[in-house]
């Protein structure tokens, strides 16, 4: 802000002499401290009882995926919104959910199932937004293996995430009657691209393109959507943990709505968006590049923002998707009772 | 096209046209072969270079697979406690330098009653090899790596993709052989050793690609494992680069390279935007691809200059052709200038024109001396065509004078009454020369006689009108002396065949009239009949009298015959030059024809008859040259004993 101001007060004095021009910027810097210290001290960043920032840890390491909350942050939404917010990333070795236990993480993004899953049997959880109605799901299958309709993956052998991520292909298995030879899938595709499998699981955002960016083409895939086959997993969802959300219900509004802008911002201004992920993936040196990520938030957006035809409301988790879903995770006996939709939700949009 | 320019012109535009094509064919065909033997050359380097640098890595690939490979084997053929699979471990870290680090993952522990996972890893510390259980670590969930289910997965050796290793910060491989329980024979681990790929990288960047070559490797799946820009190290794939700058030849290439394909292509590269020429070939089995990039411009500058260099060569030597061109164009034109304004001046008729000397042999100079000749041949005929000028005027001038000579010797007039008004004569004479062998006479003698003679000399021309001369003077000398016509032809053709040499003759009629009573006496030497024109019954001939030609043999007599003429009548007295005068088709004008106008004129004048003749004669001959001397003479006679109204 400082750095605007004494440009904008430049831009006015642009045939000042150098004295002047000082005085100038002298005077801007002044200006700046007097109202911008004004300002924080007028409006107090909500914080944890620590006075430390609140945390939110996401599902993986930085990428698309997750370019509206980046942008939340590094373009100060979360601040403007009133909340302090640090945001995590997760991976492999974070589990979310067991920060979450110890109290070093206050929020989380998770897909919508596993957070059925672990508001039943772990934490009481209360689901703040839905970020992602659309499912990306997706079984990825080679035609030269002549697969080519669902039926052909009879018998095959294919490689399926374990854990969380299954829920969904196993409800598409139970659907459509097909019995396939799985084998788990971790975080890489190879096993597929080795010839491995002939078909494995994939997000369409994600291992759809990492197949096409390691030289196979679409015309070469069969994939088979799960959304296309009436297997419409919400994913991506923020969820706080229930005595957060119980303390400052406040700061979960504001982490919400700030979490919604930076999508916002982010359809707006898609590359700038991708430098602010790109920033992030350069740090963790993240083996992938602007051209996945560029495709990951093109696939990401369309599925956080309806348009026409499409069901959902931005950002907001239907009654009907929510029992669907957790009637799902509940015929998976990974749960035994489906929450009630209202506690699951809170009562965050309701002041 | 070029005929209006001068020869030098001409010259110089069609050695520039001819050398100027030559030079450019020569050089595209020379700059093409010298072109594809370039590629073929640089193919030929490029590909033993990609093929001996995968060969090294084969070495490497195969000492690490083979250090793995005896590990696995050790420990499936044995069984160790943890303390011995560190120990093996240990040794064989330290026995091999190409190799990193070494694992050996037990996911359900090593030893028969311990299910707890055993995860030792060897690496080289900063100064020792150093080691650890990974699986010390709570939260290491191993069996999601590659390294660990692929092997499980595909129950096969395999090398991982390439990765970076944020403890060591190094590009590393993973090579890892799945191990077998002994007794269930199913999947109970996996045994890996790590390859810095530094020396690979070291290898790439050593490579003799010359200036600005470049040489980049690729994995299995595209990704970039080595290349002069760092950061596209692993985070970039051929296919994302391709998809990057929307290049689908790119990713065509790409998916050739990681299928084992090998290739030399052109190449450009969208970073430094220059295009290569790029060799690829399989490496690390079939596994990863190796690319060998040479810049075509430095490349093909070597080419440009040479060819620079024989295209200034080219130029200069055509510039040479031209000045040469110049030189000789300038020798030939220069003397044919000089001859054409000499021949401009002869011909204007001054022959006293220097006929410039051209030096040499060649055909120019034939040319000059051709000129001189022609000028001398021109003076000397010139000169002799004055001589014969002259001398063909002096004849034709003795001609005309004789011509008139001739004319004046005819009676003065070609109209004559004779002595009385009962005669009246009308002639006319046209030679078919200067001067002709007809003639006519009449005059008036003795006792009041007409004499009226018509001859026809043989040949034309001079001597026939010298015959003719002589002829008619004996003629008059003798009917002078001897009024009979027949016996004057007698005495004339005696005259006349002394010493006649050349047998010259004459026809001749010859005729006396007395005035007063109309009784002509004539005599015919060989000459066309006469008529007699009646104004009633039209013409009829004389009767016939025997004589022949006059002239060629001695003591020839003639004989005479007598008519009386009537009032009116006409005698009507020819030469051969009217009935064989010829039209233009070689048709003879012939004695119907004379018959004819006679009939139309026979009481017309002699006069008028003579002049109808004449007037037939020359319309039916038209523009024909007249072959032959003409002569008609017509005279009438009127009884004065008849008394007229």
């Amino acid at each position: 802000m400082a750095d605007s101001t004494l440009s904008l007060l430049c831009r006015f004095a642009p045939r000042h002499t150098p004295r002047v021009r000082a005085l100038l910027q002298l005077l801007g810097v002044t200006l700046f401290l007097l109202v911008g210290g004004g300002i924080v001290k007028a409006q107090q960043l909500l914080t944890r009882p620590d006075g430390e920032p609140f945390r939110l840890v996401l599902q993986w390491m930085p990428q698309a995926q997750f370019a509206g909350l980046y942008v939340a942050q590094d373009l100060g939404f979360y601040r403007d919104a009133g909340v302090a917010l640090e945001i995590m990333r997760g991976g492999p070795d974070r589990d979310g959910v067991r920060l979450m236990k110890e109290g070093r993480v206050d929020f989380a993004q998770t897909w919508l199932s596993t957070a059925i899953e672990y508001h039943e049997k772990q934490l009481p959880l209360v689901h703040i937004l839905q970020v992602l109605n659309r499912s990306n799901a997706a079984i990825i299958a080679r035609k030269s293996k002549g697969i080519h309709k669902i039926e052909d993956l009879n018998g095959r052998r294919i490689s399926l995430w374990e854990g969380q991520f299954r829920p969904p292909f196993q409800v598409l298995l139970g659907k459509t009657g097909i019995r396939p030879v799985v084998v788990p899938q971790y975080y890489t595709v190879s096993l597929f691209l080795r010839g491995g499998v002939d078909a494995c699981s994939g997000m369409e955002y994600n291992e759809l393109n990492m197949v096409y960016l390691a030289g196979i083409d679409r015309e070469e895939l069969t994939v088979f959507f799960l959304r296309d086959y009436g297997v419409n997993f919400p994913e991506d969802a923020i969820l706080c943990r229930r005595d957060v959300w119980e303390q400052s219900p406040e700061a979960c509004a504001m982490v919400a709505e700030a979490s919604l802008r930076g999508w916002e911002y982010t359809r707006e201004n898609p590359e700038k968006a991708l430098d602010i992920v790109m920033g992030y993936v350069e740090q963790e040196r993240l083996p992938t590049n602007r051209t996945h990520m560029r495709w990951m938030l093109q696939v990401i957006l369309r599925s956080i923002f309806p348009e026409e035809g499409d069901r959902w409301t931005l950002g907001e988790l239907s009654r009907e998707d929510y029992e669907t879903t957790a009637r799902w995770v509940k015929d998976q006996h990974i749960i035994d009772n489906i929450p009630a939709y209202d506690v699951f939700r809170g009562q965050t949009r309701v002041p | 096209m070029f005929r209006n320019f001068n020869i030098g012109t001409r010259l110089t535009l069609l050695i520039i046209l001819g050398v100027g094509l030559m030079l450019t064919v020569i050089t595209i065909v020379d700059y093409t072969a010298a072109r594809r033997m370039i590629q073929q050359e640089l193919k030929e380097k490029a590909s033993s270079l990609a093929q001996s640098t995968a060969g090294k890595m084969e070495v490497v690939k195969r000492a690490v697979e083979k250090i793995v490979q005896e590990v696995a084997i050790v420990i499936d053929n044995n069984d160790f406690s943890s303390d011995q699979a560190v120990n093996l471990l240990l040794n064989s870290v330290s026995a091999h330098s190409e190799v990193f680090g070494m694992v050996l993952a037990f996911g359900n522990g090593i030893g028969e009653d311990d299910t707890t996972p055993f995860i030792p890893y060897v690496f080289r510390g900063d100064e020792t090899i150093e080691w650890a259980d990974l699986a010390e670590a709570g939260d290491y969930s191993y069996w999601t790596y590659d390294w660990y289910n692929l092997p499980r997965d595909m129950s096969a050796p395999i090398w991982t993709d390439p990765y970076f290793d944020p403890e060591s910060h190094q590009l590393m491989v993973t090579y890892s052989v799945p191990l077998t329980d002994p007794d269930s024979g199913l999947f109970r681990g996996v045994a890996t050793g790590d390859v810095s790929l530094d020396w690979l990288i070291q290898l790439l960047a050593e490579l003799e690609l010359g200036e600005s070559g470049y040489a980049f490797l690729l994995s299995s799946t595209g990704a970039i494992v080595a290349h002069p820009i760092q950061e596209l190290v692993l985070t970039e794939s051929i296919f994302s680069v391709a998809e990057r700058f929307h290049d689908p030849r790119l990713r065509e290439i790409g998916r050739d390279m990681i299928s084992s394909g090998s290739g030399f292509v052109p190449f450009y590269s969208p970073f430094n935007k220059q295009d290569y020429w790029m060799a690829y070939t399989p490496v690390l089995g079939t596994e990863w691809s190796l690319a060998a990039l040479f810049p075509r411009k430095v490349i093909m500058a070597k080419l440009f200059t040479f060819t620079k260099f024989k295209i200034i060569l080219g130029l200069i030597g055509t510039l040479g052709l031209i000045v040469l061109s110049l030189l000789i164009s300038r020798s030939i034109s220069h003397p044919i200038q000089a001859l054409d304004q000499a021949a401009l001046q002869i011909a204007s008729g001054k022959l006293d024109t220097e006929i410039p000397v051209i030096p040499g042999q060649d055909e120019v100079a034939h040319l000059g001396a051709s000129f001189q000749a022609m000028k001398r041949d021109l003076i000397l005929h010139i000169e002799e065509l004055k001589t014969t000028t002259a001398e063909r005027e002096r004849i034709e001038s003795d001609l005309r004078i004789a011509r008139q000579i001739q004319l004046d010797l005819l009676p003065k007039s070609q109209e004559f009454t004779g002595p009385c008004s009962c005669f009246e004569l009308s002639a006319f004479l046209e030679p078919a020369r200067e001067v002709g062998g007809d003639f006519y006479d009449y005059f008036q003698f003795g006792d009041n006689l007409v004499y009226i003679a018509l001859g026809d000399a043989s040949g034309k021309g001079v001597p026939a009108a010298l015959f003719v001369t002589v002829s008619r003077t004996f003629l008059r000398g003798m009917i002078r002396a001897n009024p009979d016509p027949a016996l004057a032809m007698t005495l004339l053709n005696d005259e006349l065949s002394v010493g006649n040499e050349t047998n010259m003759f004459l026809t001749l009629f010859c005729a006396v009239l007395n005035p007063e009573t109309g009784v002509v006496q004539f005599a015919n030497g060989g000459h066309n009949p006469t008529y007699l024109v009646d104004p009633v019954s039209g013409p009829s001939p004389f009767p016939k009298t025997q004589g022949c030609l006059v002239g060629p043999l001695e003591g020839m007599e003639f004989q005479r015959g007598q008519i009386q003429l009537k009032d009116g009548q006409v005698v009507f007295m020819y030469t051969d030059g009217v009935v064989e005068a010829m039209n233009t088709d070689q048709d003879l004008y012939g004695d119907d024809r004379l018959i004819e106008v006679l009939t139309r004129s026979k009481q017309k004048s002699p006069s008028e008859m003579v002049q109808d003749t004449l007037q037939s004669v020359r319309a039916f001959a038209g523009d024909a040259p007249q072959s032959d001397d003409i002569t008609v003479c017509a005279f009438r006679w009127k009884d004065r004993t008849i008394t007229r109204t």
